[in-house]
């Protein structure tokens, strides 16, 4: 773990936040798909997220690849910021406007108290008053001015970045819905080689011939329609998509979710062998979790827009301390009758379980590389349980 | 102990015609499905578990053909019903929970009318009583009228076999046996429909009987009940908040008397609700009042599915058919499906058949699994069986590509894809993708081999002359492992 935190992250995520907006006014409605979300992706490593379905483990990967604004928060890529969210800046402001407007409320109300006191050094009184709240203004100015700038930063990375971006690449879910079935695999492959600006037919037929090589398929069905292959070789024709750019990280949404036991196995030794062969930096993104253990150095849990533990993946089969962690474990099915007869599924009823009205959870590093989401009550509980 | 079987299937075969030819998706699958227990089918995509299963419940698609085999379900065989009589089974005996609960619920129609619809449809009592009475000699004058085809069939078959030299009888003798088939069929079917109508007017007569009977029981307790209200209310004429209640009682009563009389008649509105919020409770599914009135998009995935599984058991079926249930679900919302399912078959003793690729999940729930390959079973045994004592190499390859939560050993992926069924493989259709091929599986398809009571398996593997095979080893530690956990190795390991 400590060989690791040396090196500089692939990828650093720090305060994200998304949420999505429907409504106005009385029917307003907000919905924190992602809430404050920070971790770090090294060079190499696969990191797996898993939660439930709605949990916003997808809207984070979509929010990092840039297929959405992020609300709050930053996003660095290879030492890069590539995209941040400005409601943390618009809330300081206004959060800063009030203050002000607040202390300048108060100073005119002593103002008038030592006018009705001392009449005769009204004067005085006045322009002390004034040059007070001149100053505070200022203040206020120069703070809105920062964050004025810091928003214009911040909304740099609005413009893409092409030549970083196609170091990132996405493999979705579904292999039936993300392939355009009116085009051939060629075409569907080569798209991201001809957007980032490669003219040469000749460069784009060795490249797509060399990627459908590496995942297993053949030069011959560069020339197929997606529908003429079955699930797995679908999914081999996303993978190879993700693949043709040569980036450094790729973010697997669910790639073995849609797919048959034995294809699944198929699928994940392929990308064990990329990330092998090629050294890709992954992120994987799956609700199973035996699947994640397999594939996965790092595992991060979500539950409902936040990471309740992230650690290594022995550890985390370990020792597990969240509740909800406990309870996603207690659900994997095992093909073991004998143990399935006797398995207590452990139920997780957040309500239940914490009580953070007066002590909100805060990520904490219980042990190197251990963190988790509790409060400090709840911290030196799972210190006991830890020795 | 011999139990009773509850569902019979015997060398059910089933083909789809297509543009390319005809596809054959099921050959020749024998299983029995005895009373209360779980019948687990697994088998990659197009193994052709879903077709047996939906053949069973006689919801084939169009372009299918059941080209032989038998399904015997309470003495009768499924595979010659016809859709008619079809609805009385399918529902009332047999419930079927689908796959994806997204789209096996009309996202435009209230859960609540969902639920019900199946009720109302079925609920008219009195009709129900007068079939019922004459459903047998209805039967039997159908089933004559069938004959009449099937006899014909059976003739132009003859005959062609006269034609190509394989029989010993001659056409003359063929024909003059079928003429006097016909007659005596003919004789039969007058008799039949002569006894089918008069127990139809008597059917109907004897229910209309009763009909009366209880509208004037009904009628005399409304009678008895306007006396008493009469008589009250002339006592306390002067006290006006006391007559109010009192009206409120009488109105009461008499919407009570007539709300019987209805559902002497038929399942009303009112009771297929009450009846559809009880199932809703008992699936699970937390304030069914509010629920009842909301649309599909409104509820979760796992909620979804619940809505599916009480629509099946809204009329109480003896045997639920599970095809892949928990397929689009994640892990903590599968394990509850799996709980309820497993709730409800205890509580309503069902028979289950429960369609699945995944062997984690059927560990759970089975008392026997069948494993179907290229759509023949090829291994079925008990749960303990197939997963302590796997036999087939295609059992093997499933077990050994499913991710364990144990090991990292490398996955030991099935190379290969199903085979076209359009042109299904002359040997063992696993031939292909199996490492521990031999030459006879390329050539002759195995037949079963015994390994124990409940346990059998078609591989050639099996045969006293086939070379000894290992367990792959991934599998062997696995068992290894999981037996010692379960602090129950067995000595001679």
């Amino acid at each position: 773990m400590s060989k690791t935190e040396t090196r500089t992250p692939v990828l650093s995520v720090r305060h994200l936040k998304q949420y999505f907006v429907s409504g106005r006014g009385k029917n307003k409605l907000v919905v924190k798909a992602v809430d404050d979300i920070s971790f770090d992706i090294f060079q190499g490593e696969v990191f797996g997220l898993v939660g439930e379905s709605g949990c916003g483990k997808t809207t984070t990967g979509r929010t990092i690849i840039k297929l959405y604004e992020p609300t709050d928060g930053e996003v660095f890529f290879l030492g890069q910021l590539i995209s941040a969210g400005i409601l943390g800046n618009k809330d300081s402001i206004k959060a800063k406007r009030k203050e002000v407007a607040a202390e300048i409320r108060e100073l005119k109300m002593t103002m008038k108290h030592e006018l009705a006191n001392t009449p005769d050094s009204a004067e005085a009184i006045k322009v002390d008053f004034k040059t007070k709240v001149d100053a505070l203004k200022e203040k206020k100015v120069k703070f809105i001015e920062e964050q004025q700038i810091d928003i214009h930063r911040r909304k740099q990375t609005l413009q893409v970045d092409y030549d970083l971006m196609r170091n990132m690449q996405m493999i979705f879910q579904d292999p039936i819905a993300s392939l355009d079935p009116r085009m051939t695999v060629k075409e569907i492959i080569a798209e991201g080689l001809r957007i980032s600006g490669e003219k040469r037919d000749s460069y784009i037929n060795t490249r797509v011939n060399e990627v459908l090589k590496t995942v297993g398929l053949l030069p011959e069905h560069a020339s197929r329609y997606p529908h003429e292959f079955s699930g797995g070789q679908r999914q081999r024709i996303g993978i190879a998509r993700a693949l043709v750019v040569a980036p450094k990280f790729i973010i697997a949404d669910e790639p073995v979710s849609a797919l048959d036991v034995s294809i699944q196995a198929q699928v994940i030794n392929l990308l064990n062998d990329l990330r092998v062969k090629l050294g890709i930096t992954i992120m994987f993104i799956a609700h199973d979790l035996s699947v994640i253990k397999y594939f996965s150095d790092k595992i991060g849990v979500m539950y409902y827009g936040n990471l309740v533990e992230i650690t290594s993946s022995e550890e985390l089969f370990l020792n597990p301390l969240h509740p909800y962690t406990k309870s996603l474990l207690s659900a994997v099915p095992l093909p073991d009758p004998r143990y399935e007869k006797t398995r207590k599924r452990i139920v997780y009823k957040p309500q239940e379980v914490h009580d953070y009205a007066n002590f909100p959870p805060k990520l904490h590093e219980i042990k190197e590389g251990h963190f988790i989401l509790a409060n400090d009550k709840e911290v030196e509980e799972y210190k006991k349980v830890l020795k | 102990m011999a139990r009773e079987k509850h569902l019979h299937v015997e060398n059910l075969t089933v083909s789809f015609r297509t543009t390319q030819g005809l596809v054959r998706a099921v050959r020749g699958v024998t299983f029995n499905l005895y009373k209360g227990e779980t019948l687990a089918i697994v088998g990659e995509s197009g193994s052709g578990k879903s077709v047996s299963s939906r053949t069973i419940m006689g919801i084939l698609a169009g372009n299918g053909i059941i080209d032989d085999g038998k399904i015997i379900y309470e003495g009768q065989d499924l595979t010659k019903v016809d859709e008619e009589h079809y609805h009385e089974l399918r529902g009332n005996k047999l419930g079927m929970i689908f796959q994806d609960p997204m789209s096996s619920l009309n996202p435009i129609m209230r859960i609540g009318q969902q639920i019900t619809e199946g009720m109302m449809l079925n609920g008219k009592r009195t009709k129900n009583k007068i079939k019922k009475l004459y459903s047998e000699e209805k039967n039997i004058y159908f089933g004559l009228k069938r004959a009449k085809k099937y006899l014909k069939e059976d003739q132009k078959a003859e005959l062609l076999a006269v034609k190509a030299g394989n029989s010993k009888k001659d056409a003359v003798t063929i024909n003059s046996e079928y003429s006097a088939k016909v007659v005596k069929l003919k004789t039969d079917t007058k008799a039949a429909k002569i006894v089918y109508f008069k127990t139809k007017k008597a059917a109907h007569k004897t229910v209309r009987a009763e009909l009366k009977a209880e509208k004037i029981r009904v009628a005399e307790e409304v009678k008895s009940v306007k006396a008493t209200r009469t008589e009250k209310l002339s006592l306390a004429r002067d006290d006006r908040d006391y007559t109010k209640v009192l009206k409120k009682e009488f109105r009461a009563d008499l919407s009570k008397l007539k709300e019987e009389m209805k559902r002497f008649h038929k399942i009303t509105k009112k009771e297929a609700y009450e009846k559809a919020i009880k199932i809703m409770n008992e699936v699970g599914i937390p304030q069914p009042e509010r629920r009842f009135k909301q649309y599909p998009f409104q509820f979760s995935g796992g909620m979804r599915q619940r809505i599916v599984i009480a629509i099946a058991l809204t009329a109480s079926p003896d045997i639920l058919i599970c095809d892949e249930p928990t397929t689009a679900l994640d892990v903590t919302i599968q394990a509850q499906i799996l709980e309820l399912i497993n709730d409800l078959k205890k509580e309503r003793n069902l028979s289950v058949i429960f369609i699945t690729h995944d062997l984690g999940v059927v560990a759970n729930m089975a008392d026997r699994i069948a494993v179907m390959y290229a759509g023949k079973i090829v291994e079925v045994g008990s749960s303990e069986d197939i997963f302590y004592n796997p036999m087939h190499p295609y059992t093997w390859a499933l077990l050994s590509s499913m991710p364990d939560l144990e090991s990292k050993d490398r996955l030991t992926a099935i190379p290969g894809t199903p085979p076209n069924m359009l042109f299904p493989p002359k040997g063992d259709a696993f031939a292909d993708r199996n490492k521990y091929a031999m030459k006879i599986d390329f050539e002759q398809q195995p037949p079963m081999f015994k390994i124990s009571e409940s346990h059998s398996a078609a591989t050639w593997l099996l045969h006293p002359d086939a070379p000894k095979v290992d367990i792959p080893k991934i599998i062997k530690d696995r068992i290894e492992r999981m037996l010692r956990e379960s602090g129950e190795v067995s000595k001679d390991e």
